[in-house]
């Protein structure tokens, strides 16, 4: 039997980036925040020993094991789901702080394109342009309107970046200046400009230079000691939420974290949430947490999911085209661009940060006249330079083996001499792509598991053939000695390994096809929020966290509204 | 002799393992059984603390036969890992490395019974139901079933060339197997392997970080502020217990 606790103003779901952005807001403006995290807690002080390849790159250390869940996956509907079972294709943050413990930290911007992308698409190139199946929406937001929320996650962030000549404008500059430049940068920047393109610094939240952010938080800067992505900031220079978010709730005095607790439905009466179930993950005990203004922060996936289970909004069917939870699920990436191996050159490679890289978007958006190709929108070209650590890097040339004589050789010869210029595009939503819960397996609650049905649009796959062949003119341009495209992926490969998924609780200004307005409120649940990529109707070329972000912090002024006017 | 002997470029794998002493022939007894997870002279390794300028006289942990049991599955073992990074002018190869100690500790781990993979039924025909540790010992018994198929020998006594022969047709699937799949059973020995030459010291393998000395790679160090504009260095290398 569930106790039930005493009301909150605001309980969220999982304690992450959104999470914390709900979090720090409310409690600062006077309500009380209840947060319900089903990992555990942590922050920098367990970050000392980070270094480790084998403990979180190969192992996972920070990520969710998937031993009590996990998703299945198929690319059509035709298809059997199989279970993800490995953390190598399915990974989740976990824990306070989530995805942004570990992650690399990218902080772009959208185009004032991607948040129109039917309309202008339609206008400029007619509908014929994309299949009829391709399900692409405008946002019911501008660039424009988002912008001040881009300039205020910015700052609460610390980012680090400069202006890329292509993007919308701006009513700031970023916070901070770009990171420094190794050598690999300053050669892709002299190519690249070679070229005729426009290069300029990947923005994101590794703080250049030390910094106090207007919550008050101090960033010290990044080390570049290239445990980055998978790893967390021992330093202080990431913006991790664990680290500038739950500090200022906290101080508060308004704030409650609740770790080791796993929120497994949404309880509501009519059309209005009274709050959440939850179970404590050591002991079995179940609570009540009621709330007057439930926050759907998790993951995702998760978010999708925890609707489905609750029965909440009307499930998607792809065949009648009728419902919203689980339409336009969308993503970006998958591995594009091609390697390049040196024989000349040896690079400073074992330093570096997530974030640290320079880019150019002339293949990017509607950046360029799209009337001679058969496609639209197109990819983010870019040099990164994570840090390359020895497990999780290999690089021989095509043709040699991954093991022996003449891989031990080769390998070590490469390790400082290869260069990868990479892309990410979006991958277009499509009618047929979505999700709904699996009939096969379940958690261990007995709950069913998130299925994904998913493929990638015709458009995707020009997209890639089209960019790989960009990004080997950079390599050859660079001086590389022998060049090799990545290979060509015909059909999602069911690997969720950047945490990039989105959509299927989309946002818009149609309450029949979407299932949150543009203050993130479900149009079915007015006191329920859901935010995170899930409100995407699709995804831009790049990472979706600084959009996340924006979009989060204008919907708590919104949740305030709601609770000042109780 | 020496172990550095048996670097001279064209020494095969079989011959440097016989001569450390790591493989027995007949029915495994005495020295030669445990001489491969003993340093020779001695059991106690000698490690300077970082922090301080005393010598700490740390035991041997090199005895420790945490999941292996039976001596064929480790002989078997030493040979495919050296064969998969072998010894050569550069430096050590895995054995020497103790690739074998790291492996042997990660199967007797919580990751060697799969904890953190999503384990429910049903298991698809294309699905394994084996964990890591099972895939690994039927993978290497396999291996020596199919060697005494093709040679009449054990896979420890093949020279280089059939060694590698056997391993390339587990790697491409050209090998069947009854309950799982030789691919997969490779592409998971030849990951231990990596990890066991190149992972910190305190995990068993990288002995000394020679690895990491071989590699050029710095290890775990506090900081590149400096030298993120620089050149490429070559910078002593320091483990995560180095902090």
């Amino acid at each position: 039997m569930a106790i039930e606790l005493p009301k909150v103003d605001v309980v969220t779901i999982g304690a992450g980036w959104t999470g914390g952005i709900v979090a720090a807001e409310l409690t600062k403006a006077g309500f009380n925040v209840v947060s319900i995290e089903r990992g555990e807690d942590r922050g920098v002080q367990d970050f000392r020993y980070i270094h480790d390849e084998i403990k979180y790159g190969s192992r996972y250390g920070l990520l969710r094991k998937l031993n009590k869940e996990t998703i299945t996956f198929r690319n059509n509907a035709e298809g059997f789901a199989r279970p993800l079972r490995s953390q190598i294709f399915n990974v989740t943050g976990d824990g306070v702080g989530g995805g942004t413990t570990h992650y690399a930290g990218q902080m772009h911007r959208y185009f004032p394109y991607d948040f129109e992308l039917r309309s202008q698409t339609f206008e400029k190139y007619g509908e014929g342009k994309i299949t009829p199946d391709t399900s692409i929406r405008d946002w019911g937001i501008t660039y424009k309107e988002l912008e001040p929320y881009y300039d205020k996650t910015e700052k609460i962030a610390a980012v680090s970046g400069e202006q890329d000549p292509y993007a919308g404008d701006r009513s700031n500059d970023y916070p901070l200046p770009p990171l420094k430049k190794s050598p690999a940068l300053r050669l892709f920047e002299e190519a690249t400009k070679k070229l005729g393109y426009k290069p300029f610094s990947i923005p994101g939240a590794n703080a250049s230079e030390s910094y106090e952010n207007p919550d008050g938080i101090k960033y010290n800067p990044c080390q570049y000691c290239s445990f980055c992505t998978f790893y967390a900031c021992e330093y202080g220079a990431k913006a991790d939420a664990s680290y500038m978010l739950f500090p200022v709730a906290k101080r508060t005095g308004n704030f409650e974290l609740r770790t080791n607790c796993e929120v497994r439905r949404i309880l509501y009466e009519g059309d209005r949430a009274t709050g959440v179930l939850y179970v404590n993950v050591i002991t079995g005990e179940e609570f009540i947490q009621p709330a007057d203004i439930v926050a759907l922060t998790s993951y995702t996936v998760n978010n999708m999911r925890l609707l489905l289970l609750s029965k909440i909004g009307r499930p998607y069917n792809p065949e009648t085209n009728e419902g919203v939870i689980g339409r336009n699920i969308t993503d970006h990436h998958f591995s594009l661009g091609a390697i390049g191996f040196f024989e000349e050159k040896k690079f400073n490679l074992y330093a570096g940060s997530g974030v640290l890289g320079m880019a150019f978007n002339d293949w990017n958006a509607d950046n360029f006249d799209h009337s001679n190709y058969d496609f639209i929108h197109g990819a983010q070209v870019e040099i990164r330079q994570g840090g390359i650590t020895p497990i999780g890097t290999n690089n021989v040339p095509a043709g040699v083996p991954n093991w022996g004589k003449e891989f031990k050789q080769k390998s070590i010869h490469y390790t400082y001499r290869t260069l990868r210029v990479s892309a990410h595009r979006a991958s277009l939503p499509t009618r047929t792509n979505f999700v709904d819960l699996d009939p096969t397996y379940k958690d261990d609650y007995g709950d069913p598991l998130l299925r994904i049905t998913y493929d990638y649009n015709p458009n995707d796959r020009k997209v890639a053939k089209f960019i790989n062949d960009k990004a080997e003119e950079v390599l050859k341009e660079m001086g590389a000695d022998i060049i090799q495209q990545y290979p060509y992926v015909e059909n999602h490969p069911g690997m969720f390994m950047y945490q990039h998924f989105g959509g299927g609780v989309i946002m818009g200004t149609d309450s029949n096809e979407t299932a949150v307005n543009t203050h993130l409120q479900m149009w079915d649940m007015q006191n329920l929020f859901v935010c995170g990529a899930s409100a995407f109707p699709q995804f831009g070329s790049t990472n979706p966290t600084l959009t996340v972000g924006a979009l989060t912090y204008r919907s708590t002024e919104k949740m305030i509204e709601i609770l000042s006017s109780r | 002799m020496s172990e550095h002997e048996n670097q001279k470029p064209g020494m095969s794998r079989r011959n440097f393992l016989k001569n450390m002493g790591l493989t027995v022939g007949g029915i495994a007894i005495g020295g030669g059984v445990t001489s491969l997870f003993k340093p020779e002279s001695n059991t106690k390794d000698q490690v300077v603390n970082a922090g301080s300028q005393h010598v700490h006289e740390v035991v041997s942990n090199d005895a420790a036969l945490t999941f292996f049991k039976r001596q064929e599955d480790i002989d078997t073992l030493l040979a495919a890992i050296e064969q998969i990074y072998p010894t050569d002018e550069l430096g050590p190869g895995a054995v020497e490395l103790g690739a074998h100690i790291y492996i042997d500790r990660q199967l007797s781990s919580q990751w060697g019974i799969n904890s953190d993979e999503y384990r429910k039924f049903p298991i698809m025909p294309f699905e394994s139901a084996l964990n890591r540790g099972d895939l690994i010992i039927a993978g290497l018994r396999h291996l020596n079933e199919v060697a005494m198929a093709q040679h009449e020998k054990r896979f420890r006594d093949l020279d280089d060339e059939a060694q590698i022969a056997i391993l390339t047709a587990f790697q491409i699937g050209e090998v069947q197997a009854p309950n799982f799949s030789p691919p997969i059973f490779f592409a998971i020995l030849r990951s231990l392997t990596i990890e066991g030459v190149y992972c910190d010291p305190m995990y068993g393998g990288n002995k000394n970080m020679q690895a990491w000395k071989m590699r050029e790679f710095p290890g775990a160090q506090h900081s590149y502020y400096n030298e993120i504009e620089q050149e490429f260095k070559v910078i002593p290398p320091n483990s995560v217990a180095g902090h």
